[in-house]
Order: C-alpha cells, then sequence, then structure tokens
C-alpha cells in the first residue's frame, strides 16, 4: 500500500508564519493567526490532529460515557490524551463499545479516535462506521491486530481484508487514527494514522437495502482477546466530522 | 499634564487594533478591535502567550492529571501543586531525590505526526538552590534517536545545546530569576534534523544550521519524547515548578528575528 504524505497537514492558513500581522500595522514581537481550528487546538479542543471536515460531535470522555450505551467501557484515570479521564475497554473474548448519533447530511464523513495498548500482543481491534438512512445501511470494518502488527481494510467489493500497512506502534502512548467514508458514492477515502496517509479510494463500503431503519450514525469498536488472556485498550478523543474534502 | 487625545472613531473591524482608524465606516467608541485569534486565544485562558507560532498538537497546564508523564530518576518525585503556577492555579513540582547529582526527569510520548519544524515549550521556577535544568526532546523514528537538547547551568548561568556528538556548546550566558516562571522554546527541524531557533524570555537565538545530536536506535518504537530534566548540584533536595509545556508542529522558519 502506498503512503502519499501530506506535507502541510495541520495547517489551516499560513498567517501565523507571516513576520509581520495580516494588516499593514506591526504589532511587535507577537505572532498572530486568524485559523480557528487553531485557535481550537489552544483552548483545549481535542480536534488537534487533521483538522479537516465540520465536527458533528465528539467525546473526550472527560464527564461520563453516557453516550456510549450497551457498550463494555468504563471510564479511567490511568491514562488520557487530553485532561485527565479516557475509556477503558477490557476483554478475554470479545467488548464492545457503540455510539449512535444523529448525522448532519450525507456526504464525506470522518471518524477519529486515539488508542493506547499497553502490550501490542494478544488483541485485535475490529472498529468501523455504519450509517443507516433512508431504506438502506452503509458502513466498513477497519482492523487494527497486536497480534499481527497488521493494519487491515474490509473490501465490500470482493470480501476480502486487505492489508494497508505492517505497523509498528509504541505501547503506552496515544495514536490517533481517522478515516473518511464518502457516503453518497459508498466508497473509502482516507485513511491517516499518526504521521501517515493511506489512500484508500479504491474500496468499497459495505451496502444493504434495509427498509424500514432510523437514520442514525453508529460508530462501533469490538476488541477480541486472541489468546484469551485480560486486554486493555484505551480510548479518548472520538470525533466525528462531515464535509470532508476529497483527497487533495 | 499631558495633554488627552480623543480617538473619535477608534475600534471597528479590521485588519487589528493597532489601526489608528477603523476600516468600516461606523465608530463603535474607545474600544479596540482585533482579528487575531491567537490573542483570542490568550485572552480566554490558552496557556499559548509566550511566542505563539507554529500549531498546537498537544499542551498540558497541569490542570488535570500527571497520568501523561513518566517520572524518572532515584528518589525523584513530581506532584500537582497549587503552590506556584504561571497561570490558572497550578503546576507540577519536579523534585531531585536529595543526593549530590541527583536527577529528575519527567517525560511525555506522543505519537508524532508528520515530521516539520517542531516547538518545545515549557516554563519553570526553581527554586533557588544550586542545580542545571535541561529541556531535551528524543524523536526515534525507527532506525535513529535523535536527541537535541538546552541545557541551563545555575551556577555560571551558562546556557548550551547539544551539538552533533551530544557535547555541549555555549550559546549566552543568561542569569534567570528564581521566583518568577521563565519560559523556554526550542525549534527543531526534523526534516533537516537541525536546530532552528531558541527563545528563552525576551531572548531570542539563531541555532539555524547546527545538528542536533542522534545516535543509531533500531530497537526503540516511534515515538516523540518530551523531557524536561533537573540535576541537582548540591547535597539536598532540589525543586523546579514546571508549567504550560507546548507542542507544536508547523513552524516557520527564522524570518524577521
Amino acid at each position: 500500500m502506498a503512503v502519499y504524505t501530506v506535507k502541510t497537514r495541520g495547517i489551516g492558513l499560513p498567517d501565523y508564519a507571516q513576520a509581520k500581522p495580516v494588516g499593514s500595522v506591526p504589532v511587535g514581537v507577537v505572532h498572530t493567526s486568524t485559523d480557528v481550528a487553531e485557535l481550537a487546538a489552544r483552548q483545549g479542543s481535542p480536534v488537534t490532529f487533521d483538522r479537516l471536515g465540520n465536527i458533528f460531535w465528539y467525546e473526550d470522555f472527560e464527564a461520563t460515557i453516557s453516550s456510549w450505551a450497551l457498550s463494555d467501557l468504563t471510564q479511567s484515570n490511568e491514562y488520557a490524551r487530553h485532561g485527565g479521564l479516557s475509556a477503558k475497554l477490557s476483554s478475554d473474548f470479545i467488548s464492545l463499545a457503540i455510539t449512535e448519533q444523529p448525522y448532519p447530511v450525507l456526504g464525506k464523513l470522518g471518524v477519529e479516535f486515539s488508542f493506547l495498548f499497553e502490550s501490542a500482543d494478544g488483541w485485535e481491534l475490529n472498529w468501523g462506521p455504519f450509517l443507516y438512512s433512508v431504506g438502506y445501511g452503509c458502513g466498513g470494518e477497519i482492523v487494527i491486530s497486536g497480534t499481527n502488527n497488521l493494519l487491515q481494510i474490509y473490501n465490500y467489493a470482493d470480501g476480502v481484508y486487505s492489508n494497508i500497512d505492517q505497523l509498528n506502534l509504541a505501547p503506552g502512548i496515544f495514536h490517533t487514527i481517522k478515516v473518511v467514508a464518502d457516503y453518497e458514492t459508498h466508497i473509502w477515502e482516507r485513511l491517516l494514522l499518526d504521521s501517515k496517509v493511506y489512500d484508500i479510494s479504491k474500496y468499497q463500503l459495505s451496502y444493504i437495502v434495509w427498509a424500514g431503519v432510523t437514520p442514525v450514525f453508529d460508530l462501533l469498536f469490538f476488541l477480541w482477546s486472541t489468546d484469551w488472556l485480560m486486554h486493555d485498550l484505551w480510548f479518548d478523543d472520538v470525533i466525528l466530522t462531515y464535509n470532508e474534502p476529497a483527497n487533495m | 499634564m499631558s495633554e488627552i487625545y480623543t480617538v473619535k472613531t477608534r475600534g471597528i473591524g479590521l485588519p487589528d487594533y493597532a489601526q489608528p482608524k477603523p476600516v468600516g465606516s461606523v465608530p463603535v467608541g474607545p474600544i479596540y478591535t482585533s482579528t487575531d485569534i491567537a490573542e483570542l486565544a490568550a485572552r480566554q485562558g490558552s496557556p499559548v502567550t509566550f511566542d505563539r507560532r507554529g500549531n498546537v498538537i498537544w499542551y498540558d497546564d497541569f490542570g488535570s492529571s500527571l497520568n501523561k508523564w513518566v517520572i524518572g530518576g532515584v528518589g525523584a518525585t513530581c506532584v500537582i501543586t497549587n503552590a506556584y503556577a504561571r497561570a490558572r492555579g497550578l503546576s507540577a513540582l519536579l523534585t531531585t531525590g536529595g543526593g549530590l547529582g541527583d536527577i529528575a526527569t519527567m517525560q511525555h510520548a506522543e505519537a508524532y505526526p508528520t515530521l516539520s519544524k517542531m516547538g518545545f515549550e515549557f516554563s519553570f521556577d526553581y527554586d533557588g538552590n544550586v542545580c542545571e535544568i535541561r529541556l531535551g526532546t528524543h524523536l526515534y523514528n525507527g532506525t535513529t534517536e535523535y536527541y537535541p537538547f538546552i541545557r541551563w547551568n545555575q551556577p555560571d548561568n551558562d546556557l548550551s545545546y547539544g551539538d552533533e556528538t551530544g557535547a555541549l556548546v555555549h550559546i549566552a550566558f543568561e542569569e534567570l530569576s528564581d521566583v518568577a516562571f521563565n519560559t523556554m522554546k526550542l525549534v527543531v527541524d526534523f526534516e533537516t534534523n537541525q536546530y532552528v531557533r531558541l527563545l528563552l524570555n525576551n531572548l531570542t537565538y539563531d541555532l539555524s544550521g547546527k545538528g542536533i545530536p542522534s545516535t543509531p536506535d533500531a530497537v526503540t518504537l516511534p515515538q516523540l519524547l518530551l523531557t524536561p530534566r533537573l540535576e541537582a548540584l548540591v547535597v539536598g533536595v532540589v525543586g523546579v515548578f514546571v508549567d504550560d509545556v507546548i507542542i507544536t508542529q508547523n513552524e516557520p522558519a527564522n524570518v524577521g528575528e
């Protein structure tokens, strides 16, 4: 899988780099900016990683986990990407975390979250977004395998899990992953993991004719123990976006 | 008494508060305006007030927890304290074990984003004891460890950086207050593996073109570490209050310094 490098990820407007402010009057040794994504980051927003898209929901686990009904998640103060708390998913076979959120409009939607593990062996995280609209359901599955050190994606067109990359993730630190998919064309768009960006626009989302479903956006996490021992995964800063741009 | 002058039309819109006249046509009274979001962040409590360049990817004002830090050093401790703070009430107090030459470190690890010129800023208030303070970073990319660092030595006020071999190279002699928080920001280019600049309070040093130290390391998995470090140069517990640790990416090159 080819990796393409986005050199300028994270930049909004470039004006912070200017020796002078946007206007014509210098304001001294303070550097100015008009990028509100940077403003949010400086005020404690968890949206610091990719910054593309419009946020329609996020969860930093600092309050409660009541948005994660029917889940095996627990709040944890053992680790946090920002603030003091994260959510912990523990499994010696399979455990589940799910949140259901209304979505604003169809189009390219993004899912971002950060995760931390203490040991890379013996677990696999199958996760994915699934969107229900009038008359159908559409979604996909991505696999982060600690056991095999693999990042995989499920391609609905051929029913095969394709390897995206061999993983080399350090334990004990938060890694951030974001996937964007187009729910109008039912095609994956891109996948970001820490410093890497993958073009996954050749893979299809699953599409199922499904009458009578309520329009909603589901995000599902399944943590599998592949050695039947207890494994923990910590989650933080789950972010859902819409109006994501196409691959540039 | 000086004559008071009246600014009749001050205060509207673009581009900034330094304009003597508003851009629009409707005066709003004696209020100055601004469109600078870095200033908005600063006014609303963000710890990012010092240099304001770069995109912030992580910061810690120690308002929540120490669960993002690993403490190292024999007998070293680190606690969140309300004794001193740069702002907002709390900081972290890092202390050594009590012996001559004891070292205390606090280390934060990140999964690094797309590499670029990255900034590492922290504020510190040492307790007046004889000590050495370092701000170090470690970038492991799977084959090599890069470990640029800055050292300030309290006995002679020597400010130095680590060269390509890790040896100290003198930058300047700077006396620092032990009753106020001092702010240091180091910018490193991890695409060229060179220093870019060092800011210390009101001073800026051009370090461009100077290589950063490195050593082969194919064992440590890719990650970025930020490590404030305190060394006691006397017998007894030595402490430093640490606050507002900030990591940035996409730092601009040295211009207009």
